[in-house]
């Protein structure tokens, strides 16, 4: 694991974002943020299972709305458990997808879980480049 | 464990009557990301998170009055 402080070689950059990307607050864990990865952890991923609880597992669909899959992708591994399930066959027998304001409230709460991750993901990447550029490192948790 | 969670997550819920109150959870976890990724210090984080999650529910606050009224006129 890395530390803040410490200097990254080139391979740790992009491992730390897809770290970032697949899980919220798992970039800043890697960088040695363990608080702020813990904070960033329960906020996203509480945000994207409201969502999935006021709308339902089917609302993760690109057939419905790309733009909002779009979105909901950056949110990490979730989202893709969460597309496989909802594109499967027993959900399609079992989960109706209707579209109303549980529907339309729980893609935005969903979609807006995924910018947040791609938030986390950019604050990773920057916080990992200021040792390589000379700048001091932000204060560790 | 598969079955549970599509029970848990197979029901969408009538929202319809109270979606305005869904403002609250999502500007709470936007003002703590935001906060989290902008603060320097972790202590730091909370008090500046409670501060722009109040901004956030008296600027849309506003914004609904203002259209509201809007509406009236």
């Amino acid at each position: 694991m890395a530390s803040d402080s410490a200097k990254l070689k080139g391979w740790e950059f992009p491992l730390a974002a897809v770290l970032a990307w697949l899980v919220p607050g798992a970039g800043h864990f890697y960088l040695g943020l363990r608080k702020r990865a813990l904070l960033l952890f329960i906020a996203i991923e509480l945000t994207f299972f409201i969502g999935l609880y006021v709308g339902t597992l089917r609302i993760v669909d690109p057939a419905q709305s790309m733009f909002w899959f779009v979105a909901q992708v950056l949110a990490g591994l979730n989202t893709i458990i969460a597309h496989l399930w909802s594109t499967s066959s027993y959900a399609e027998a079992t989960t109706p997808l209707v579209r109303d304001w549980s529907y339309h409230m729980a893609v935005l709460y969903t979609g807006i879980a995924g910018l947040l991750n791609l938030l986390a993901v950019f604050d990773t990447v920057i916080r990992a480049g200021r040792a390589n550029v000379g700048q001091a490192p932000l204060p560790a948790d | 464990m598969p079955i549970c969670l599509a029970s848990f997550l197979g029901q969408p819920l009538p929202v319809a009557d109270y979606w305005l109150w869904l403002a609250f959870p999502i500007c709470l976890t936007i003002s703590v990301v935001y906060k989290t990724t902008k603060a320097e210090r972790f202590r730091d984080i909370f008090p500046a998170a409670a501060v722009l999650f109040g901004s956030m529910i008296v600027g849309l606050a506003l914004v609904t009055i203002a259209l509201w009224l809007l509406t009236r006129l």
